[in-house]
């Protein structure tokens, strides 16, 4: 009945992007780590994502969505400086050996879900990301990779980095100066 | 690539997690875990950590995982 205001790329654009708006947010909201700046990044990328909806060519429009968003938080964090740590890359633990690490207790009831926003939210940004879009969304490493931007192995050292940090965190090894918000 | 006969690597064994490892590289893993229980439940460990936080924050929890 609103056929006036609409137009088949509008409509195109609902049926393919707005699905996604939850995993657009949840994203949005573990990288710049605040709702409202997760809500500005989410709107602003599905601005971008309307704009350039014309150069999408149907084959996956999840990661499609997810790269701009990732893009918009990652540009937003820069800009307002809301992360100040950077990932150096370290190579050498790419395809390294296992380190001796304590099994120790896994995640169980006992963690509420602040607990572990808590824990992932104190990971440097592109081990948030990785964890975010593997955990939450399910996608796969190529999928991940194709997101950031960067070699599948990358995104391999990546979730193995950040998970174990995650269980130090959650273990109790938490640092012992909490960030102020 | 990995030598099919190099110790298993930490990434691997996420891999092993996520049901991202090649597969031939899935026998060599496997086996290598039946005679490391040590390292068989960290593999549980990452597993339930994985499990636990999508279990909390997980949009699509419910949907059939992507393979």
């Amino acid at each position: 009945m609103f056929s006036f205001t609409e137009s088949p790329r509008l409509t195109e654009f609902e049926r393919q992007v707005l699905p996604h708006l939850d995993a657009a947010y949840n994203l949005a909201r573990f990288l710049v780590r605040n709702d409202q700046d997760a809500e500005d990044v989410v709107q602003e990328a599905a601005l971008r994502a309307f704009r350039f909806f014309e150069g999408f060519r149907g084959e996956n429009s999840r990661a499609w969505f997810l790269s701009i968003v990732r893009n918009t938080a990652f540009t937003a964090l820069k800009r307002n400086r809301m992360d100040e740590e950077t990932v150096v890359f370290d190579e050498e633990l790419h395809g390294g050996q296992i380190p001796p690490l304590d099994v120790g207790l896994a995640l169980d009831r006992a963690h509420d879900r602040q607990t572990v926003r808590a824990a992932i939210e104190q990971l440097p940004a592109e081990f948030r990301e990785a964890i975010t879009l593997r955990e939450l969304e399910g996608m796969s490493y190529k999928e991940i990779a194709d997101i950031a931007g960067v070699p599948i192995g990358t995104i391999m050292s990546r979730l193995a980095r950040a998970r174990v940090q995650i269980k130090t965190y959650l273990d109790g090894g938490r640092p012992a100066l909490r960030r102020v918000k | 690539m990995v030598d099919r006969n190099s110790p298993v690597t930490e990434e691997e064994l996420h891999a092993y997690v996520d049901g991202e490892l090649p597969a031939d590289r899935l026998e060599a893993v496997t086996a290598w875990l039946a005679a490391h229980a040590d390292h068989a439940a960290l593999v549980a460990a990452w597993r339930a950590q994985a499990d636990g936080i999508r279990a909390r924050y997980g949009a699509v929890a419910s949907e059939r995982r992507r393979t």
